[in-house]
């Protein structure tokens, strides 16, 4: 997963610091203002850019039901970048574009079947949902938190079906984590 | 995670050290006033998300997947509890709500499945709702996280109902 990590360096949300002790107290972190709210959507819209571009990648090598659910995810995966970019816009912001394909492409690791995209596809799904866990409570505008929190609940489901796709469709190989933070092993 | 224990602490330690500004000392009194009310919301959600699973696994109508799901999701409401437990008594709450009473599950799988499903709905809106209002970063990162938890149980339950596990791009529990 060399690639990945090289992506995943992209999707890092602007502005977002580490842990500081405001967090640890408690207390409304006093770096929020409006300006870093928008600059954390459109952190968030470099991460969803990434993933329609996987997705797009993807499709081609998948079949049946895994295909219409990838399709489905992908058709998701638009919509969250069109909202956030909407978001960004009326925050009086440019809303990051998306890089052409072959970059996307060039950053993806080498994948040579359904299986290579899938765990791919679920590492890609599991760094956007640690970002949106980190980046939820460094938001100053409730609004924005539950448009991020809803996004963030479209992805674990994401992550579900993709883990059903890769084992038996147990349950516990697919709700693996009471407290969903991204970082569980893929 | 940082509880609010924890984070009880690490103020009054920071306010001995001079740390901290008054003014946010006084907010971080005055807030968990409010965040507690929503907690506690939420953990009588999570008290009766165990019932409903116990209910499940006890009606000895489940099998299979069905049965592996209501006992595993039962385990992780439970954790959901002791977690938002743990923050209401770090911040201060003395009363607790209790634990509803367990009744007898009536309906067939599919009817079971349904309530279950239901409920879980209705646990995402709430956090949903509880994004807006929640002031504490901590409590705020629980929150994401056990919504997208609910989120997943909502998943399984739809896919074992036959249904598109996730429908819509924007997950509210709404529609």
């Amino acid at each position: 997963m060399a690639g990945l990590s090289a992506t995943a360096g992209t999707l890092a949300f602007a502005g977002c610091g580490g842990d500081d002790d405001e967090s640890a107290l408690g207390i409304p972190d006093p770096r929020a203002t409006p300006q870093r709210d928008r600059a954390i959507l459109n952190g968030a819209l470099n991460l969803e850019n990434t993933a329609v571009a996987a997705y797009t990648v993807g499709l081609a090598l998948l079949r049946g039901a895994v295909r219409r659910h990838a399709e489905r995810f992908l058709d998701q995966e638009r919509e969250h970048a069109a909202a956030l970019a909407g978001l960004v816009t009326r925050m009086g912001g440019e809303p990051n574009r998306a890089k052409p394909a072959e970059e996307y492409r060039a950053a993806f690791p080498r994948l040579e079947g359904e299986t290579d995209f899938l765990r791919f596809a679920t590492d890609l799904e599991n760094v956007g949902i640690s970002a949106y866990v980190e980046g939820i409570p460094k938001l100053k505008d409730g609004r924005l938190r539950q448009t991020v929190a809803s996004i963030l609940s479209d992805e674990a489901q994401h992550v579900t079906v993709l883990l059903g796709a890769r084992s038996d469709g147990r349950p516990e190989a697919t709700v693996r984590e009471p407290f969903v933070t991204g970082k569980a092993t893929a | 995670m940082s509880t609010p224990a924890l984070t009880r602490r690490a103020l009054a330690a920071a306010l001995a050290a001079g740390a901290v500004p008054l003014a946010a000392a006084d907010e971080a009194r005055a807030r968990p006033m409010g965040d507690r009310e929503v907690v506690l919301g939420l953990l009588a959600l999570e008290q009766r998300s165990v019932l409903v699973y116990d209910q499940l696994v006890r009606s000895g109508k489940l099998s299979g997947s069905a049965a592996a799901a209501a006992e595993l999701f039962r385990g992780q409401e439970r954790r959901h509890v002791d977690a938002l437990t743990q923050a209401l008594k770090g911040m201060g709450a003395t009363s607790l709500p209790k634990a509803p009473s367990a009744q007898d599950a009536r309906g067939d799988v599919g009817e079971l499945i349904r309530l279950a499903a239901e409920h879980e709905m209705e646990s995402i809106r709430a956090y949903y709702e509880a994004h807006a209002k929640l002031r504490s970063p901590a409590l705020l990162a629980t929150a994401a996280s056990v919504m997208a938890n609910e989120a997943q149980h909502l998943a399984v339950l739809r896919q074992l109902l036959g249904r598109d596990p996730s429908p819509v791009a924007f997950v509210t529990g709404r529609g």
